[in-house]
């Protein structure tokens, strides 16, 4: 992807009728229902028998919309409307199950629970970080100290992540994700964690990913961080676009809904 | 994964033809089979770092830490000592029933540890799966490398172990490199079967352990088939399976009393191919679909 400024406002990714399933094994679905309980079914359990021993569970369905180079796209919506798991989807890490997005560019994902592995110290994370985003070995010792420098953890780099703060570790997951600017950055409620110092830092990067006309979709549902940094928004309510448009006038028909 | 939009004869729709027009290909989850291969050639750095950072942190939190990779199998080998070789007499006839012991429950661990530890290659690393694009398969091959480096240790054991029993090193130690390299791969093809199916159907997981054990009393860990199983076909059945063999084709070159023949070679490279070959095709089908669960 080019990086110049007459790509503004071309598309870079395409969303055409996402829908994504989660399969759930486990759990007890007669319990809502205790006449379903009787007979055989109800006394040997419920996953014994295929019809009830795994459901499925629509998270997104029906989304499509256009994201254009150098936009700003924030997804909004109540806990378990489908924002990470569309933004999941987007980035071409969960299957879907209808649909299809295309894509021009590199996608990076960024987000809270984007765990690399917590036994490893800070450095091995960086290490397979950098290498299972497709960098070659010397690539990643180029850019090491950079992402350690980015990162602001010091001498904390060679403990093991489990022993770092929840901030420490977005920190960490932020400088891994973003060791290479992608055309295409998706971040899912990194901003909440981090101080201010990391989050001038990580709006910063962002910029950088916008100025190389490139997109970002940041997942949130705290309305001020939307409207500073976003310029359109997409409100999801149960997995399908409520509203799309600027990021204001969405937003504010979301606080509205909220009162 | 809408693919079939892509295939003449259906209609575009407005998207995919703006997707067309700016250069927009669309993501695919499961790439053709070449360029998988060639995918997950290009991530062999990754596959190495994941391998050798995991051994690395396997026994990290414990206070003999990688010394347990090395005791535990020790451990086994003394029970078994006792239990099979002492009280139910299977060390009958082995001149060297310590050693024999020795490489079958350091061999076996390999094979035991990436079906087990394979089984959960897929579901173990979800949260990897959802935050990072890399070929799956990677993880159940690295599962088997992880292994393979953990044992190496245990290797060097094994070897000063058959020493001290009284088996003179030769030059045909040298050929174990060459049969580690095969068991390995064989177990490679093997964890990536049962990745696919425990990522699938999670019942399954529990059928594993079973199946290790059943694999370890099938297997002449103990025991030596061709000297306690005389009956026809049972015997040829037990001697000719995968498992057996990786043990003959380690203790053939090590101990005096056993020899490994080119047939025994052929069938367990026949096996290899078949897992590999079956194995890497079976987890290439379910490529795009890991992680949904």
């Amino acid at each position: 992807m080019g990086s110049t400024d007459e790509l503004n406002g071309t598309p870079v990714l395409i969303a055409d009728g996402v829908e994504v399933t989660y399969h759930i094994t486990g759990g007890s679905r007669s319990t809502s229902d205790p006449t379903k309980n009787r007979g055989l079914r109800g006394l040997l359990g419920p996953s014994l028998l295929p019809s009830s021993g795994r459901r499925t569970f629509v998270a997104v369905r029906d989304v499509s919309f256009v994201a254009n180079h150098g936009e700003r796209i924030g997804l909004i919506g109540h806990n378990g409307a489908g924002k990470s798991t569309l933004l999941r989807a987007l980035a071409g890490l969960l299957p879907l199950s209808g649909g299809v997005v295309y894509t021009g560019g590199t996608t990076a994902l960024l987000g809270v629970n984007a765990a690399l592995s917590t036994s490893l110290t800070g450095a091995q994370n960086i290490e397979l970080g950098c290498l299972a985003m497709g960098m070659t070995r010397q690539q990643m010792h180029e850019r090491y100290d950079e992402i350690v420098e980015f990162s602001g953890l010091l001498e904390a780099i060679d403990l093991p992540m489990r022993s770092y703060s929840s901030g420490m570790s977005a920190r960490l997951r932020f400088a891994i994700s973003t060791a290479v600017t992608p055309d295409i950055l998706m971040i899912d409620e990194a901003l909440a964690t981090g101080d201010a110092r990391f989050r001038a830092k990580s709006m910063k990067k962002m910029e950088e990913v916008r100025e190389h006309a490139g997109t970002v979709f940041l997942v949130s549902h705290n309305a001020s961080t939307i409207t500073s940094f976003c310029n359109r928004a997409i409100w999801l309510e149960h997995g399908s676009v409520v509203e799309d448009g600027p990021a204001e006038e969405v937003m504010e028909r979301y606080t509205e809904s909220q009162q | 994964m809408g693919t079939e939009r892509l295939e003449g004869g259906t209609p575009r729709s407005s998207y995919a033809q703006l997707a067309a027009d700016h250069g927009l290909v669309p993501q695919v989850g499961r790439p053709p089979f070449r360029t998988y291969i060639r995918d997950l050639w290009a991530s062999r750095h990754f596959i190495w770092a994941l391998s050798t950072t995991r051994t690395y942190a396997r026994n990290e939190n414990t206070y003999l830490g990688q010394v347990w990779a090395i005791l535990t199998p020790l451990l086994y080998a003394a029970v078994y000592y006792v239990i099979f070789g002492q009280l139910l007499g299977t060390s009958k006839d082995i001149e060297n029933f310590t050693a024999f012991l020795i490489i079958g429950i350091f061999v076996f661990q390999l094979c035991s540890g990436s079906l087990s530890r394979g089984g959960s290659a897929i579901i173990g690393n979800n949260s990897m799966i959802r935050s990072l694009r890399f070929p799956r398969a990677a993880l159940p091959i690295s599962v088997v490398v992880t292994e393979f480096l953990t044992l190496l240790p245990a290797i060097a054991v094994m070897l000063v172990i058959v020493t001290l029993t009284g088996e003179p090193p030769t030059w045909s130690w040298l050929l174990i490199a060459p049969m580690f390299l095969l068991i390995a791969t064989f177990n490679v093809g093997v964890a990536m079967f049962v990745a696919r199916i425990v990522a699938h159907s999670r019942d399954v997981k529990n059928l594993i352990p079973f199946t290790v054990q059943v694999l370890r009393y099938t297997s002449g860990v103990f025991f030596s088939i061709a000297l306690l199983v005389p009956a026809e076909p049972a015997a040829t059945l037990l001697h000719y399976q995968p498992y057996a063999l990786s043990l003959e084709l380690i203790r053939g070159p090590l101990l005096e009393q056993f020899t490994v023949s080119w047939l025994e070679v052929g069938v367990m490279g026949g096996w290899t191919l078949l897992a590999c070959v079956g194995g890497l095709v079976y987890f290439w089908r379910g490529e795009g679909k890991y992680g949904i669960d």
